[in-house]
């Protein structure tokens, strides 16, 4: 029963970290590399693209994240409060599209001669040259995570709120609670499970996430995803190591963001029962 | 506060249903001019070339793979769900590390496994691009499986065991009756996810395993917004009729269980 799953999974995982720490060090014996060396991780630290993708990306993934966190959790909240119209469902769609479709429309809408240059003209508002697609700052990548994270963090919060919603409400209104102290001291503390776990997914796919900085972002500051994609297709094959070098740097993030996060939960867990 | 409350839910819905609307315009009219207030030149012609450009086989194809990805991951989810729901209590800490997909980073994976995938397989890159689909897909299907596992338990099918039936008769006679609805939500995670992966099939497929977000992609660069939108159209279209099959297949099934009992 386990074992084709566990073969798929922890196969290509292990494999994966292996063979990359072993090309980031130096060892690639196709190309004739046969010395352990560090020297592609000191290379790294000194060089100043590398540092300023890594704190580009973590600084765009951050900011997206957190307000595609509150906002879905604010959504759900409101759409669990009232009955299903439909907007309870015409919200979803985002998470059919790819991140590619997405990314197109998000261009169509705030690009210079896009829907929101035609609206402002209709309503005889002057906004000037929009500056948000390919801007340096990330703001379009931003959008796009925005776009795609609200839904799916509405979606998942939103069985929670209906469920705990009819059982918690009228009780906490008997004992004399007010609306804000209901959500503050009842609700969020009950969800709060969920919403950390998905702010973990959605921010390890933010963080190293290549279709959305590949078609809205800019190219300097460029994404540590990019980055490590275009070093290993560099013709010099000798760039493969320092790409690899990249690689491991992402994935002991990611895992170390995994571990923390697992701590956390089982610390919060305790207190709380759902 | 209450209007507080409604600007911001306004504020909120209109965000997400922009681009929508931009969809729509620039699939079904050609120019807007910005002295125009309303779009003009209404036309079909891109569905047109749509199929005549032979791209709506791709479409399918790449439904078809999907589909394909999905149910293989469905059927490991099951097998892995029935494992740790009967497993002993030394084994329940394996579970999390099938959650380790989920937030390993796309590109470095991609990159990683390429040499190891190229050795073993060869040049069959469909083959290879299916294991790297069903690895990505494989925790979202898992975790609703289990979810599902975890509120209804499977004591009604040992019960059946021991009443004397056999393992594909309980399984098929009481498991997918309880279980149908997990297993079509799980189903549909996984065909989403699979669905609208890009980079996979961009890094380490062949010339088969070309995707529909792969065939968006020189149109999108090209900002041809006309044609993207179109493509962007029909890729929701495709998506929701394979919703719709599912959900239409689910209350079949119901209707028909419904019937037998009266």
């Amino acid at each position: 029963m386990l074992i084709p799953s566990f073969l798929i999974v922890f196969s290509i995982t292990a494999y994966v970290l292996a063979n990359t720490l072993k090309e980031s060090l130096g060892i690639i014996p196709e190309l004739s590399l046969n010395e352990i060396t560090l020297k592609h991780y000191v290379n790294l630290i000194s060089d100043r693209i590398f540092l300023e993708g890594f704190l580009f990306s973590i600084m765009v993934a951050l900011i997206s994240t957190t307000i595609s966190i509150v906002a879905g959790t604010y959504l759900s909240y409101i759409f669990s409060r009232r009955k299903r119209g439909l907007a309870a469902f015409m919200y979803r769609y985002p998470i059919l599209l790819s991140y590619i479709a997405a990314a197109v429309l998000i261009y169509n809408t705030f690009s210079d001669r896009g829907l929101i240059y035609h609206i402002a003209l209709i309503l005889e508002m002057d906004i000037g040259p929009l500056d948000i697609i390919y801007n340096s700052k990330g703001i379009s990548v931003i959008i796009l995570n925005i776009f795609k994270g609200i839904p799916f963090v509405a979606f998942l919060l939103y069985p929670i709120f209906i469920k705990t919603d009819s059982e918690y409400r009228e009780t906490a209104k008997n004992l004399g609670c007010t609306d804000a102290m209901y959500v503050y001291k009842i609700l969020l503390p009950l969800c709060r499970h969920s919403i950390l776990t998905s702010f973990l997914v959605i921010f390890n796919y933010n963080l190293f996430s290549y279709e959305g900085y590949y078609f809205l972002g800019p190219s300097k500051p460029i994404s540590i995803g990019i980055l490590a994609y275009n070093s290993y297709i560099n013709s010099d094959l000798l760039y493969r190591a320092s790409s690899m070098a990249i690689n491991f740097v992402m994935m002991t993030v990611s895992i170390i963001l995994c571990i923390v996060f697992y701590k956390s939960l089982k610390q919060t867990k305790k207190g709380t029962s759902l | 506060m209450k209007i507080f409350n409604k600007i911001i839910f306004t504020l909120l819905m209109i965000f997400l249903l922009l681009p929508l609307l931009s969809m729509l315009i620039w699939t079904f009219f050609s120019s807007w001019a910005s002295n125009d207030n309303l779009p003009s030149n209404l036309t079909l012609k891109w569905f047109i070339y749509f199929v005549n450009s032979g791209d709506w086989l791709i479409g399918v194809k790449s439904v078809l793979f999907s589909i394909s990805a999905a149910f293989f991951s469905l059927i490991l989810s099951i097998m892995l769900s029935r494992f740790f729901i009967k497993s002993s209590f030394k084994y329940k800490q394996l579970e999390s590390m099938f959650y380790l997909p989920m937030l390993l980073p796309v590109v470095s994976v991609c990159i990683g496994s390429h040499k190891m995938l190229l050795n073993i397989l060869g040049i069959k890159g469909s083959i290879i691009v299916l294991i790297l689909h069903i690895y990505f897909s494989l925790p979202y299907a898992f975790k609703m499986v289990y979810s599902f596992y975890n509120v209804w338990g499977i004591e009604q099918e040992q019960v059946a065991r021991g009443l004397g039936a056999n393992r594909w008769k309980a399984f098929y006679l009481i498991n997918v009756p309880i279980y149908l609805n997990g297993y079509i939500s799980s189903f549909l995670m996984a065909f989403i996810i699979s669905y609208s992966q890009y980079f996979v099939n961009f890094f380490v497929g062949d010339y088969n395993s070309v995707n529909f977000s792969m065939i968006m992609t020189p149109y999108i660069t090209g900002s041809d917004r006309n044609i993207a939108s179109v493509y962007i159209f029909l890729y929701m279209l495709y998506g929701i009729i394979v919703m719709l099959l599912c959900t239409g297949i689910e209350k079949m099934y119901n209707n028909r269980k419904r019937n037998e009992r009266i």
